[in-house]
Parts: structure tokens; sequence; C-alpha cells
């Protein structure tokens, strides 16, 4: 799969921003028409069947709808990641699509949050795309509360599944994130929220970087449909910033980039990232990972970009 | 006493395991892995600057006479610098 970045503008400041050295590397900017034409051939090029937009915030994007037409017109459909904080105009637009062409992953605001604005928005685009929309989460801290996504679910008639995320470390480590010794914690909250969950028949969508060691050993029948997910979910995204350049994700943003062009297919793209992240594929998050029977087979030790971050130069200590 | 004034590579980076040390090199991308007692030795000098201090650490960790673990030791930074991990000053 491939994300787009169309634009770097965000309305929004959240702490655990994956996107934050790339917003401050390329400032506030948006991809140019050249390039986004060139970013669909991509993944024409490639068989791949949706764009996935994202930013920054792209419905800020000035020319959103018209690049969304764009995509729609040449028979891809959209995924779009969301803050749900748009116009108007973008909302009425997103309203007329065919409910079957468009899915929306929002990124919700806890009702306890200081941001009444933003809550009603968000009820607001609830309301009128409730079916096409996924509820999601991102994990930055061992407090936060689910319920409320149920309650969403239900009084909104979303989709029955909710895309849970961790907030990993971007290089630069300016970022919030969630520290691998909060996941058992974490894990012990999504086990008992699973409960909850599974009583709506609703799923969970882990995002990458769950362990499966994460979870307590008694609820993994419960978790078993998303535990398969589980520990298998480190691989390059592959995401286009709006300079054209693709990265292997967010928070490995330096490690690896290749400038977009007319020959790029994503299977090379995947291969060649693949093959400069394997310089770090000897460990785990954990350091007791490579003694785990998982590692390396059912669990590939967790977001890479926590496993680098394990690494020390030799010349720390000098 | 091993071989002294030993100098790390500063493209060499390592992450300390239960089973190891996991080591790369950035300069030719290259990686493996340092098993125990080995594991020992490099965690002991890649953190230790005082050759005192490391060698009677090491002496405990490895449970060996001093002569033995010098020779280890010396071992170790041979391999270690074929390896380009270490490399000799002067």
């Amino acid at each position: 799969m491939a994300n787009l970045s169309i634009t770097t503008v965000c309305n929004k400041r959240c702490v655990y921003c994956f996107a934050y050295d790339t917003r401050i590397e390329l400032g506030k900017t948006c991809i140019d028409n050249e390039t986004y034409g060139k970013a669909l051939d991509y993944l024409e090029r490639s068989g791949l069947k949706k764009v996935r937009l994202l930013g920054g915030e792209p419905t800020l994007h000035p020319a959103f709808t018209l690049m969304a037409s764009m995509a729609l017109d040449r028979g891809f459909d959209i995924m779009l990641f969301t803050n749900g904080l748009m116009t108007d105009r973008v909302l009425d637009y997103l309203v007329s699509l065919p409910e079957k062409r468009l899915s929306i992953l929002l990124n919700t605001i806890h009702p306890a949050e200081n941001n009444r604005k933003g809550i009603r928005r968000q009820i607001e685009v609830m309301e009128k795309l409730g079916p096409v929309i996924i509820a999601g989460i991102n994990i930055y801290s061992a407090n936060q509360e689910y319920d409320y996504l149920l309650d969403y679910i239900n009084k909104y008639d979303l989709k029955k599944e909710i895309r849970m995320g961790l907030a990993h470390p971007v290089l630069s480590r300016k970022n919030v994130f969630l520290h691998p010794k909060e996941y058992k914690k974490i894990g012990y909250r999504i086990a008992l929220f699973k409960l909850e969950a599974k009583r709506y028949g609703v799923m969970l969508g882990f995002d990458c970087g769950f362990v499966p060691c994460m979870f307590p050993d008694e609820y993994f029948e419960l978790l078993s449909g998303e535990l398969r997910r589980a520990g298998t979910r480190c691989h390059p995204i592959i995401d286009l910033l709006v300079d054209g350049s693709f990265i292997a994700c967010y928070p490995l943003n330096d490690l690896i980039r290749v400038k977009i062009n007319d020959k790029l297919h994503a299977k090379e793209l995947i291969r060649d990232f693949e093959t400069a992240l394997l310089l770090y594929k000897d460990i785990g998050i954990y350091p007791h990972c490579t003694s785990c029977q998982l590692f390396g087979t059912r669990c590939n030790g967790g977001c890479m970009s926590n496993r680098i971050k394990r690494y020390q130069n030799c010349q720390d200590f000098a | 006493m091993w071989k002294r004034d030993i100098k790390f590579n500063n493209n060499v980076f390592y992450a300390i395991d239960t089973r190891g040390v996991a080591i790369i090199n950035k300069e030719d991308s290259s990686h493996f892995f340092i098993s125990y007692p080995e594991a020992a030795v490099f965690s002991v000098l890649v953190e230790n600057n005082d050759l005192k201090k490391s060698e009677e650490m090491l002496q405990a960790v490895l449970d060996r006479s001093r002569s033995e673990t010098n020779r280890f030791v010396n071992r170790c930074i041979e391999k270690w610098e074929d390896q380009d991990i270490i490399r000799q000053d002067g």
C-alpha cells in the first residue's frame, strides 16, 4: 500500500504526531498537481486500487476535492485519514460520493478533551458520514480510555471496527510516544475493552507495532482475531511526502528516501526499503525478544523505530 | 592486561540483549550478534574507560583467573579488530 501525504498543514497539534519531523523539515506546504499525478501513475503501475490520503490534515489542501475527484475518475477508491475538522464544502463533497468508493479513518477526539469545537465538528462529520467511518485512536498514554469509541459507533452508525494505533517515536524523538515498557498495561486495558466491544460486535484493528506478549495470556482466545496480525505488522508502509519522496514510514522518515519517478513500482520500492532495514532486524523492542520463541517466526519484534532506538553508538562512552 | 588504547569504530552501534549484543556497522551495512561470554567482554569494554575496573569486572563476570581473562579478552579484541568493530590506536 502507499499513503499519500498531500499537505503538511494541520489544524491540530497532536503531541504524538508521527509527521512531526517532516512537518518541521518541509514547512507548511502542499503537494503540487504534477507530483500528485505521478503518485497516481505509480499506484496504477503498481496495481494498487486505493488512494490513501493523509497529511497533515488532507482536507486542508486547497484542491482537496479536485484531487479526490482525480483519483476517483481514474478508478481508485479513496481512504481518507482525517481529524474531521474540515470545512462544510469538503464535508458536502464527501457526502456526495458513493459510499462504496470512500472509507474514512477518523482520528477521534476524546469527549473529555478540552476541545468542544473540535468534538462538535467530529460529531457533525459522524452524523453525515457514519457508515463510511472507521473510528480510530492513537494510544500515546497508558491512561487513555476507549469506551467512548463504542458510544460513537452505536450512536452514529459507524463501521463496527476500531482502528488502534500505538504512538511510535520518530527518529528525532521529539514526539510523545508510548514506551514499550507501557505495552503490557495497554495490552491489559485493550483486552478488557475487547470484552465490551465484543458485546456490540465491534472488531479491533491493530495498526503496526503491536506485539503478542503485550496481551495477558488469559485473553488470547478472546483476542485471537486481532492477535493474528500482532507481531507481524512492521514492514515498509511506503509513505509519499509532499515533495515527492518515498519513505518507509513516518517514524523512519530519515532512514532512506527515494524520489518518485516514472518507472518506480511498489514491489521494487518495498524490496529496497526492506533491504535497508535488514540491518536492524537482529533485535526486538525488548532485550528479551531474542530469547522469545516467537521472535523471528510469529513475531518480528515490534516497531522498527523502537528497535533502532535501542542501538547506541560505541563512541557514546568514549 | 590486554591491549591498551582500543578505540571503537564510530560507525558501529550496539544493543545489549539477554542473549548477547547486536552489532551494526553503518559504514558497510554489516550486522551480527555477539553471544555470551564474548558479549560480556564487549559490554564492559564499550561502557567503561577505566581499564583496571574493566579488568576486575570481567574477571568476576567470566569467573576466570587474571591471566585467563586477559587471554580471552585479547582474543575477543583481535577478532573485533578483524571485523572492524575496534580500531587499534597507534
